[in-house]
């Protein structure tokens, strides 16, 4: 079984993109045989209230709703946030909680995004922070410049400790390298996605693998925005070029994940 | 997704990646053999079978250090021989060095072709001595390529050619071919702009960004002769946009086998 963690329907603001729809994605799946997506709604990301873009994603994936997994998005700093990501897990079914602090210009480390980190931890919810929607070397003039920094994450970590969180598309070696030693004592894990590695030529499989071990990754395509098909070379090839064996494989395409939402 | 399956594609065809790299080790004049051979095994896995590969700089080397680098280039080719292929890296400040260390590269070392990275736009007059010798020895230009977002232009190189700059010097010079380094990255609709009417204007594939249907828009636009397979060391990334693009089989393999650029690399071998 595959689980995506990191995957959008909705539309995106800043280029036109073929796939829009739950329908689509479920396409999507289908044809790469992913069984589950973790799916969260791009609207809400840039609406000012997100909690409509919250549910219109639960209207939209109704019909799907034993393969999508829905994350809510919410803007710890927006009136009402709290009581909003309340609603979302107990009264609405949501799984996981889907944090954009730069593109909704809020410091993830900040007091109302730490009180956030530590409510879902409470809950029990993860916390997934995709770093990046798409490459922003080419951004557009509206849109973010740079991704959240590691050291931003490393404190938003050490102040919800409990809480499990989960980050997504980026050259996430580099931030295991300063999240993983300063977090080593926390009780909430961090999950990292393989999005961004590459076990091909580049050696940042085997940097990741020497901060987290196999346990902490998981499997993100950014889907529909980003190709899917560029995860699935990474799964083949590992064990060519870094020696991992099947059954780690298996917990990085679902395991991991499943034990993590509890599937 | 059966990748045994899929890759069937790169498996049964011809496959040239046009953006490679070699380096030496450190600032030595010496090839660092370990990554060269990582790369040489890597691409063997893959199914790629002729490699084009540089040893640019962002910076502006002084014209001993550039020849050094080249050097390196030919001991990775010798290394390698029948997989690598030796693009060789000048930077127009050099003027008649340039064009002479181009002369070099081809007639004593058999290279195929030239690497520019952001000393200057392509479309710059100091690169006209360069671009007339490329045409003079029938060889295409591989220009390194971005357009950056308004804040994430890397210091040093402001003078990153785009798709602007390459359709002035496309119309300027149309006997010349031009590559567009890893014309993906960055604003990619930027690039696609303009240059659907410049035939001597190739856009190679390579690098970390993987957008959803960028290589189909480019087929679109271009026609899938004009567009290169390549990975600049991003080869999840290449091999993934290849596989997942929504284009035909054979627009896959035409982007897999260049044919309008196979004979630069066979008439080395023939």
């Amino acid at each position: 079984m595959i689980i995506d963690v990191n995957t959008y329907i909705g539309h995106y603001p800043f280029r036109k993109t073929k796939y829009r729809t739950a329908s689509d994605l479920i396409g999507l799946m289908d044809k790469y045989g992913i069984e589950k997506s973790c799916v969260a709604s791009l609207n809400a990301v840039y609406y000012k209230d997100c909690m409509e873009g919250n549910y219109e994603l639960l209207g939209e994936i109704e019909p799907y709703k034993d393969r999508l997994i829905p994350f809510c998005v919410i803007n710890p700093e927006y009136n009402g946030a709290a009581d909003d990501f309340k609603i979302c897990v107990k009264e609405m079914g949501f799984k996981g909680l889907r944090l954009f602090p730069k593109q909704q210009g809020y410091k993830l480390d900040g007091k109302l995004s730490t009180e956030m980190l530590r409510l879902a931890g409470e809950i029990g919810i993860p916390a997934h922070i995709p770093l990046q929607l798409e490459d922003l070397r080419g951004h557009h003039p509206l849109d973010i410049v740079e991704p959240i920094g590691a050291e931003e994450i490393k404190q938003a970590a050490l102040a919800a400790p409990e809480t499990d969180i989960i980050l997504s598309n980026e050259y996430l070696q580099y931030y295991a390298q300063v999240i993983e030693p300063a977090c080593k004592g926390r009780s909430g894990r961090i999950y990292y996605d393989i999005g961004r590695l590459d076990c091909l030529y580049l050696t940042w499989m085997d940097e990741m693998l020497r901060e987290t071990g196999y346990d902490r990754l998981v499997f993100g395509t950014g889907a529909m925005l980003q190709t899917i098909p560029v995860q699935f070379i990474k799964l083949y090839y590992m064990n060519a070029t870094v020696g991992t064996t099947p059954e780690q494989i298996e917990m990085i395409k679902s395991g991991n994940l499943a034990s993590l939402l509890e599937i | 997704m059966e990748i045994a399956k899929e890759m069937e594609l790169f498996k049964n065809t011809k496959v040239y990646d046009w953006h490679e790299h070699v380096n030496s080790k450190g600032s030595t004049d010496e090839l660092d053999e370990e990554r060269c051979d990582r790369l040489a095994e890597h691409v063997r896995l893959l199914h790629i079978d002729k490699v084009a590969v540089s040893y640019p700089s962002s910076r502006i080397e002084p014209p001993e250090r550039i020849t050094a680098m080249n050097n390196v280039v030919a001991k990775g080719v010798k290394r390698h021989p029948g997989l690598l292929y030796g693009l060789c890296f000048v930077d127009p400040h050099h003027g008649g060095y340039a064009a002479a260390e181009i002369e070099r590269c081809v007639r004593d070392m058999g290279f195929i072709g030239v690497k520019l990275y952001c000393q200057r736009a392509i479309d710059d007059p100091l690169q006209y001595p360069i671009i007339e010798k490329c045409i003079e020895l029938d060889i295409p230009i591989l220009m390194h390529s971005f357009k950056y977002g308004e804040h994430r232009c890397l210091k040093g190189e402001e003078r990153t050619s785009h798709a602007v700059h390459f359709r002035n010097v496309a119309k300027r010079y149309p006997e010349a071919v031009f590559i567009v380094g890893h014309i993906v990255n960055g604003d990619w609709h930027w690039q696609l702009k303009g240059l659907a009417d410049c035939p001597n204007v190739f856009a190679d594939i390579s690098g970390s960004t993987y957008d959803q249907n960028v290589v189909d828009s480019f087929v679109s636009a271009f026609g899938a002769e004009r567009v290169l397979f390549a990975s600049d060391g991003s080869f999840s990334a290449s091999v993934g946009k290849i596989l997942g693009a929504e284009i035909s089989v054979k627009d896959k393999l035409t982007i897999l086998n260049a044919p309008r650029f196979a004979k630069y690399i066979d008439r080395r071998d023939n």
